[in-house]
C-alpha cells in the first residue's frame, strides 16, 4: 500500500527499504513542490542554462538516493536542504569540469558526496565500466542491479523468473564473474588493481 | 562462492560488530584476502550505473506522467463538445438503422453480402443491423503480400538472404542525415567553439574538428559536452572512422540525457549498418532498442529501416 505520511524520515525510510518502497519515496522526493525550482535558481544564477539545471536535478537524486543506501545521510538537516547542497555541489564539480571558475569549493560539500578516492574511481571509470555492463547481456544486467539494490535472492528468484533462491545465486555469482573477467582484461582496470592504496 | 558472499556481506554492512572485527583481523594479516575485498569495492562501484541508468530512466518516466497529467487537465473543457457531438452522431446512427430495419424486406434482394454460405441455405434470413466488413481477397500478382503484413518483423538474423546483396553502406547512407545530431543554425544552445567545430563539420574540415573535440571516458553531464560529442560523432562517421563513431554514440547514449540518448541510439544503428555484415547481431539488438520505444524520435525510421532490410 501506497505511503500517504511523507515526512523525511518516510522517504529515507522507504528508500532504504528498497523495491517499490524506494521508487515510491525517490519519486515523491523527486515530484516534491518547489524543490526543483530551489536547484532551477542556484543553477541558473551561477551561470548555468534550464537544461543544466534538470541535469543537475537528477543527478542530485542519483546521488542522494546512493548516500541513503550506503549510509552517509546522517539526518543532520532537512531533506529537501540535503539534496539541494548535493545539487549546488554537484554544479560546482561540473562548472570546474569545463574550466569556469567558482569561488564555491566543492570541499564545502564534502559531507555530501563520496570520499575523493572512490569519486575518481567512479568518474575515470565509468566509460570502461559501462563497456563491461554492455557486453554482459541484459539479463545479468537486471539481475546485478536488484543485487546490487539489496534485494533478497527470494526476491530476484520471483522477479526474474528462477526456480530458487539458489538458482538466482548461482546466476548472480556467475553473473559477476563475467563482469569480472570483462573488468581484468582491460589493462587499464588491471592497472588499478595492482596500484591499489 | 562463500568468500564471495562474505566480502558482499562485509561491504553491504550487513556483518554483526564481531564478524566484522574478525573479518578485519583477517584482512589485516591476509593481503590476497585485501586485494579481494578492494576488487569488490570496485565492481560495486561499476554496478552502481545500474541502478543510477534505471533510476534516470525512472526519472524521465515520472517527467512524462507529470507533463501528460498537466496537458490533460486544461483539455476537459474541450473534451465536453466532443461528447456531445458523439452523442448526436450516435442518436442520427440509431434513426437511420431503425428506418433500414423497417424497410429490411425490400432491402434484402440488394444485398447478397449477407447471405451466409451456399452450403448452408436458409429459407429467410434473419434481417442484419450491419453490413458485414467486406472480405479482403488478395490481388491475384501478390498472393503473399496480406499474409506477410500480419505477421511480426522477424529479427535480421532470420532473414532469408535475398538475390542480391544489401549494399548496408549505401542503405546507411539514405538514412543518415546530419541535421539530425547537430543544433540548427540559429539555435540558442551551444558555445562558440561548438558552432566553430559545427561549421568545420559543414565545409567539410573534418580533421579540424576531431583534433579539437577529445572523445570524453568521463560522463557526460553536461549539455555542451554532449553537443559537442554529438559532433565529434558525426566528424568520426563521415570520416569513415565508423568505430570510434560507435563508441562516441555509445557513450551519449549512456548519458541517461534526452534527447541526446535517442538520437545517439539512431546514430549507433546507422554506424553498425556501415560496419555490417560483421556486426549483423548489434544491429539487430540496436534497433530493436529504438523500435521498442514508440514514443522514441526515430521510431518512424526504424521502422522503415527495418522493413528495407528485410526486402
Amino acid at each position: 500500500m501506497a505511503n500517504t505520511d511523507w515526512s523525511d524520515e518516510a522517504i529515507v525510510s522507504g528508500i532504504r527499504r528498497g523495491g517499490a518502497a524506494r521508487e515510491d519515496a525517490l519519486k515523491r522526493l523527486y515530484l516534491m513542490p518547489g524543490l526543483r525550482e530551489t536547484v532551477a535558481r542556484h543553477v541558473l544564477s551561477n551561470g548555468g542554462t534550464p537544461q543544466d539545471a534538470q541535469d543537475m536535478y537528477q543527478e542530485a537524486l542519483i546521488l542522494l538516493d546512493r548516500n541513503i543506501r550506503e549510509g552517509r545521510y546522517e539526518a543532520r538537516s532537512a531533506l529537501s536542504t540535503y539534496f539541494v547542497a548535493i545539487a549546488k555541489w554537484r554544479w560546482v564539480t561540473v562548472r570546474r569540469q569545463q574550466g569556469r571558475y567558482t569561488d564555491i569549493s566543492p570541499s564545502q560539500y564534502d559531507r555530501e558526496v563520496d570520499s575523493p578516492e572512490v569519486e575518481t574511481i567512479r568518474t575515470e571509470y565509468r566509460g570502461l565500466f559501462q563497456e563491461a555492463l554492455a557486453q554482459i547481456g541484459e539479463r545479468c544486467r537486471e539481475l546485478l542491479r536488484l543485487y546490487q539494490l539489496d534485494y533478497s535472492m527470494e526476491e530476484i528468484a520471483n522477479t526474474m523468473g528462477y526456480n530458487s533462491a539458489d538458482v538466482a545465486k548461482k546466476e548472480a555469482y556467475r553473473c559477476r564473474q563475467r563482469f569480472r573477467e570483462l573488468l581484468q582484461n582491460n589493462p587499464h582496470f588491471a592497472a588499478l588493481l595492482e596500484n591499489r592504496p | 562462492m562463500l568468500r564471495f558472499e562474505q566480502i558482499e556481506r562485509y561491504l553491504s554492512d550487513k556483518m554483526t560488530p564481531a564478524e566484522r572485527s574478525a573479518f578485519e583481523t583477517e584482512m589485516a594479516s591476509d593481503p590476497e584476502l585485501e586485494a579481494l575485498v578492494y576488487q569488490h569495492r570496485l565492481e560495486r562501484i561499476g554496478l552502481e550505473l545500474l541502478v543510477e541508468r534505471d533510476l534516470r530512466a525512472k526519472m524521465q518516466a515520472w517527467d512524462r506522467e507529470t507533463e501528460l497529467f498537466q496537458q490533460i487537465r486544461p483539455s476537459r473543457a474541450r473534451v465536453r463538445p466532443l461528447v456531445w457531438a458523439l452523442r448526436a452522431a450516435a442518436v442520427v446512427t440509431a434513426l437511420a438503422v431503425g428506418y433500414w430495419l423497417l424497410h429490411d424486406d425490400t432491402a434484402q434482394p440488394a444485398t447478397p453480402e449477407v447471405v451466409q454460405t451456399p452450403s448452408k441455405p436458409k429459407a429467410k434470413t434473419a434481417p442484419t443491423w450491419r453490413k458485414p466488413a467486406p472480405q479482403r481477397t488478395p490481388p491475384a500478382d501478390s498472393p503473399a503480400n496480406i499474409a506477410q503484413e500480419a505477421l511480426p518483423p522477424a529479427p535480421i538474423e532470420e532473414m532469408a538472404p535475398a538475390g542480391t546483396p544489401i549494399d548496408y553502406a549505401a542503405v546507411a547512407d539514405d538514412f543518415f542525415r546530419e541535421s539530425d545530431f547537430v543544433l540548427p543554425q540559429g539555435s540558442k544552445g551551444g558555445s562558440i567553439a561548438y558552432w566553430e567545430a559545427l561549421k568545420n563539420l559543414q565545409e567539410g574540415r573534418l580533421k579540424e574538428v576531431t583534433d579539437a573535440i577529445k572523445p570524453e571516458r568521463a560522463p557526460l553531464a553536461s549539455s555542451e559536452t554532449l553537443l559537442q560529442q554529438e559532433l565529434l560523432a558525426v566528424a568520426y562517421y563521415k570520416s569513415q572512422r565508423y568505430a570510434d563513431a560507435e563508441m562516441a554514440f555509445r557513450h551519449i547514449a549512456a548519458s541517461g540525457k534526452q534527447p541526446y540518448v535517442q538520437r545517439a541510439e539512431w546514430g549507433v544503428v546507422l554506424t553498425l549498418l556501415k560496419q555490417m555484415p560483421q556486426r549483423l547481431a548489434a544491429l539487430d539488438s540496436a534497433l530493436d532498442v529504438i523500435l521498442r520505444q514508440p514514443e522514441h524520435l526515430f521510431h518512424e525510421k526504424a521502422q522503415q529501416l527495418r522493413q528495407r532490410l528485410q526486402r
